[in-house]
């Protein structure tokens, strides 16, 4: 029986985004597909990052794809509605923001090496920097990674108002966005800002390259987990383009070259996500009044 | 010489390829110098290409502040191309100044891309943004000039490698130029070694040959040739020697041959059998033109049938066409001389093979002498088998016809007898007497007296002779003969029988007066004959002279033309001159003469007379 259930979730998460697809929509011609990308790491790293997967794509089914790399979230949002994209790798807070406002459909997320397929942001700050809770923060430099980014932004704001900031403009003597997570955790190592803010992964991720971060810098706070980057894809594309890409996408792992792929991006599989997977995003930008259809994009 | 012959080329082999090997590692290191060098280049052109994106760059930067900054996909652009240009500088092989550089431009290009991207993304701390800006900024401009460094360095070092590269591409091409220059040399030389080698001795013994084609079988080749040529020099002398020998062996034997075929006493011919020229003579020995009295170039120009009186043709060709059907022929015919006259000749011949060719070898002999010793042989037989019957016959009648004669005498004396049977009688007796005459010559025919020999005058015996007849025959006859005598001026003595020569010149004088009838002359001629140590007497009358068949029997014992003739006069006359060692002949033209000669030999030379006479 259980063994059936699984089975029915698993045809359900694979269906659902199907049905969504049920609208009209645009075939792929043999124009490329436009891939917005905002920056995890610095923009080449990333560029170069999931250039690999979109090469592996382009080998296995034909499809030819350009990535497109934007400095800011907000600046991907404004393509996507702009139709200059027609997919992105958003992350939790654009994701749901484009999925409610912009009718995205998303397609597939990570399943990472360590077992997860979410991230969560983490506040951190450098060892004996004479900062251990939230009180010691007050006239410090926060570096956030994004305004639109959940886990460098928005779950650490949640957390520092949890222990009992009210307004970070004024408690912070100056908060800035690096605009990755990388230059985040950077900044507060080199001493630019004291206090960052940063998904979880890819601070490990950096850990493990260069033993400073974990000797030098220490987390103070980590948020709720939220769906990691997420590939979406704008509702009129070509329905059985979209499930080619998504079954190509989530079948990757059980071919060879595929497995390469995914391993050099320290990924285990992609797993077909969710609009559902989104909603406690909204949940905690409402906590925050943080209102998706403000963005200015959204009305010209 | 094989075995230099096949060093040399093996060794020209092993030049060529070794040249060709040389040749083409040359041309292939040279190709891989001129691909470095071009590498170079392009490394400088990429290098050049660093520094300018970077320059970019660095512009797009200065610009993000203006109010036209660049295009952020622009600045994602060119950082991209840069980092691919660093990148391909570093996949490049560098001597370790270089390649320290080049990990320096490889770790500052990551940097400068990291500080870039922050430049880009960073918002809402413009001091912060500003520093990195010019953090950036001078990160870029260290950049370049690492990268300008690097530059330069690689300016040298291609200039070096390219002053490298291009020494080595002219040592290669003198080294080519020298080895298109020298291998052919190298070739001509060791061919024309070989050319010399074989040209020198090929002349040598063409030399030889044309030496023996002219005939000179005694040319040897002394040049000091080599290996197999020397061989072949050595057997084409041995060659020339055996040629030599058997050229003198040759040589002589057809000189005995010529020797043999000329001074042959037959004569021989040698006669054309093809049917356009059958029966030409080709070739006649010495003897041949003594024979028939053409010389041998006449004889050439001849057929054989020429030579064979005119109704022998048939018979000729007959017997030509025998001996061609490879029969010997041996016959007696009768041949022509040039002068017309006749000869009977003894031929054998037969055909003669040389050279797949047949010819018709002929010998012929004159057969005259021994045709007439036959006949004298068979003369002699007659006489001798005459004679015994003579003397048997006479011995048998001789007494018988005495006791007739001396019967019918006493009864003619005795008895009355009428004058017609006293007649009768007489006769009886005339005729008995005639017999006893003829008896009497016969005996004298068949055993002549012996001769008394004697030391004569011929002159004197001959007038003597001639004035008996002139006495006894021509007086009584009263006929118009006359007697001259023109004899040799000298006086001639022989050693003969007086009476026996007499009753010969006796004889043929009164033959000579009896043919002349009743007038003529009748000349007497005497001739020493030195060489054969005889004297010729010629009894010469100009009567009607005697017909050819009668001539040819007229020393034929009991042939006579006369009615009351025996047939014995003559042929005693010729056995009386034979007993002395003598020879009578005869001569005679019808309606001109007869001319008897008698030959003696003399009893002194002329000179042992003291004189000389011809």
């Amino acid at each position: 029986m259980i063994f059936f259930r699984l089975l029915l979730k698993r045809a359900l998460m694979l269906l659902l985004p199907l049905i969504m697809l049920a609208a009209t929509t645009t075939p792929v011609t043999a124009q490329a597909l436009r891939i917005g990308l905002v920056p995890e790491h610095d923009i080449f790293t990333q560029k170069t990052l999931y250039k690999q997967l979109f090469d592996y794509l382009n080998e296995q089914q034909g499809f030819s794809f350009e990535l497109c790399m934007l400095p800011h979230h907000d600046m991907l949002l404004e393509a996507f509605a702009g139709h200059e994209l027609d997919a992105a790798l958003f992350g939790s807070f654009t994701g749901a923001i484009a999925i409610q406002t912009l009718d995205m459909i998303p397609l597939v997320r990570p399943h990472f090496s360590e077992g997860l397929s979410s991230d969560y942001g983490v506040i951190f700050v450098r060892r004996q920097g004479g900062i251990d809770g939230i009180d010691d923060m007050r006239d410090r430099r926060i570096v956030f990674v994004d305004p639109l980014s959940a886990t460098g932004y928005l779950l650490p704001l949640l957390s520092l108002r949890d222990k009992g900031m009210d307004d970070y403009r004024s408690w912070f003597s100056q908060h800035y966005f690096a605009g990755s997570h990388e230059d985040t955790i950077y900044e507060v190592l080199k001493g630019h800002a004291d206090v960052g803010a940063s998904k979880s992964s890819i601070f490990y991720k950096i850990a493990r390259t260069n033993p400073q971060i974990l000797e030098k810098l220490e987390i103070l706070a980590s948020s709720a987990h939220v769906p990691a980057l997420t590939l979406g894809v704008q509702s009129h594309l070509d329905r059985g383009s979209v499930i080619l890409l998504l079954e190509t996408l989530t079948n990757m792992h059980e071919t060879p070259s595929g497995r390469e792929t995914l391993n050099n991006m320290s990924i285990q599989r992609f797993i077909t996500t969710t609009r559902k997977d989104f909603l406690p995003v909204r949940e905690y930008a409402e906590q925050l009044d943080v209102n998706f259809t403000d963005a200015p994009y959204l009305h010209e | 010489m094989k075995l230099r012959i096949m060093l040399g080329l093996a060794l020209m082999l092993c030049c060529f390829f070794a040249g060709g090997l040389y040749i083409y590692k040359s041309v292939s290191s040279m190709t891989l110098q001129l691909e470095q060098l071009t590498t170079f280049h392009q490394v400088e052109s990429l290098r050049e290409s660093l520094e300018n994106r970077i320059r970019l760059i660095q512009s797009d930067l200065i610009l993000s502040d203006s109010d036209r900054p660049a295009p952020f996909g622009k600045i994602i652009s060119d950082a991209e191309e840069l980092y691919t240009t660093a990148n391909q500088c570093h996949q490049c092989h560098h001597n370790d100044t270089t390649s320290s550089y080049i990990e320096q431009i490889g770790r500052q290009t990551d940097l400068y891309l990291k500080n870039i991207s922050r430049s880009l993304t960073m918002r809402g701390y413009p001091e912060r943004l500003q520093q990195l800006q010019e953090e950036t900024y001078h990160q870029g401009e260290s950049l370049l000039n690492l990268a300008m460094r690097v530059t330069e360095l690689s300016t040298l070092n291609v200039e070096k490698r390219t002053q490298i590269v291009r020494n080595s591409v002219d040592h290669t091409r003198q080294i080519v130029a020298v080895l298109l220059v020298v291998g052919p040399l190298a070739v001509l030389i060791v061919s024309w070694f070989f050319l010399q080698r074989f040209s020198g001795a090929l002349t040598s013994l063409t030399r030889g040959t044309e030496e023996l084609e002219k005939g000179n079988l005694d040319y040897r080749i002394t040049d000091p040739l080599k290996n197999e040529f020397h061989l072949l020099a050595h057997r084409f002398n041995k060659m020339a020697a055996s040629l030599s020998r058997e050229k003198k062996y040759t040589e002589s034997v057809q000189k005995l041959y010529r020797i043999l075929f000329e001074s042959a006493q037959e004569a021989i011919c040698i006669i054309e059998t093809r049917p356009q020229e059958r029966g030409r003579i080709l070739s006649v020995n010495p003897a041949a033109s003594r024979l028939y009295g053409y010389s041998i170039e006449e004889l050439k120009t001849m057929h054989c049938s020429d030579l064979a009186p005119a109704n022998e043709a048939a018979e000729f060709r007959q017997r030509l066409d025998n001996m061609q059907k490879g029969n010997w022929v041996l016959t007696t015919v009768t041949r022509k001389r040039k002068d017309g006259s006749t000869f009977p000749a003894e031929i054998s011949g037969g055909p003669m093979h040389i050279d797949e060719h047949t010819y018709i070898l002929i010998f012929a002999r004159d057969i005259s002498e021994r045709e007439q010793a036959k006949k004298e042989l068979l003369h002699a037989n007659q006489l001798a088998v005459a004679g015994q019957m003579a003397v048997g016959l006479a011995h048998e009648i001789k007494n018988p016809l005495a006791g007739i004669k001396t019967t019918v005498e006493v009864l003619s004396a005795d008895l009355e007898l009428d004058p017609e049977d006293r007649e009768l009688f007489e006769r009886i007796v005339g005729e008995v007497a005639r017999m006893e005459r003829l008896l009497k010559n016969l005996l004298k025919f068949a055993r002549p007296p012996q001769p008394q020999v004697e030391l004569i005058d011929l002159h004197r015996l001959l007038d003597y002779t001639m004035k008996n007849v002139e006495v006894t025959a021509i007086k009584s006859a009263a006929q118009s003969v006359r007697l001259v005598r023109d004899f040799d001026s000298h006086s001639i003595l022989i050693k003969a029988d007086s009476s026996q020569v007499q009753q010969v010149l006796l004889n043929l004088y009164l033959n000579a007066v009896e043919a002349l009838q009743h007038e003529g002359e009748i000349t007497t001629r005497t001739r020493i004959v030195a060489a054969e140590g005889c004297v010729c007497i010629d009894i010469e009358d100009n009567g009607p002279g005697i017909p050819p068949a009668t001539l040819e029997n007229i020393f034929t014992p009991f042939f006579t033309t006369k009615s009351r003739g025996t047939g014995l006069g003559l042929p005693i006359c010729q056995r009386l001159i034979e007993q002395h060692d003598g020879k009578i002949e005869v001569s005679s033209e019808p309606g001109k003469g007869t001319r008897f000669v008698i030959s003696l030999p003399m009893a002194q030379r002329p000179e042992q007379q003291g004189e000389h006479h011809e």
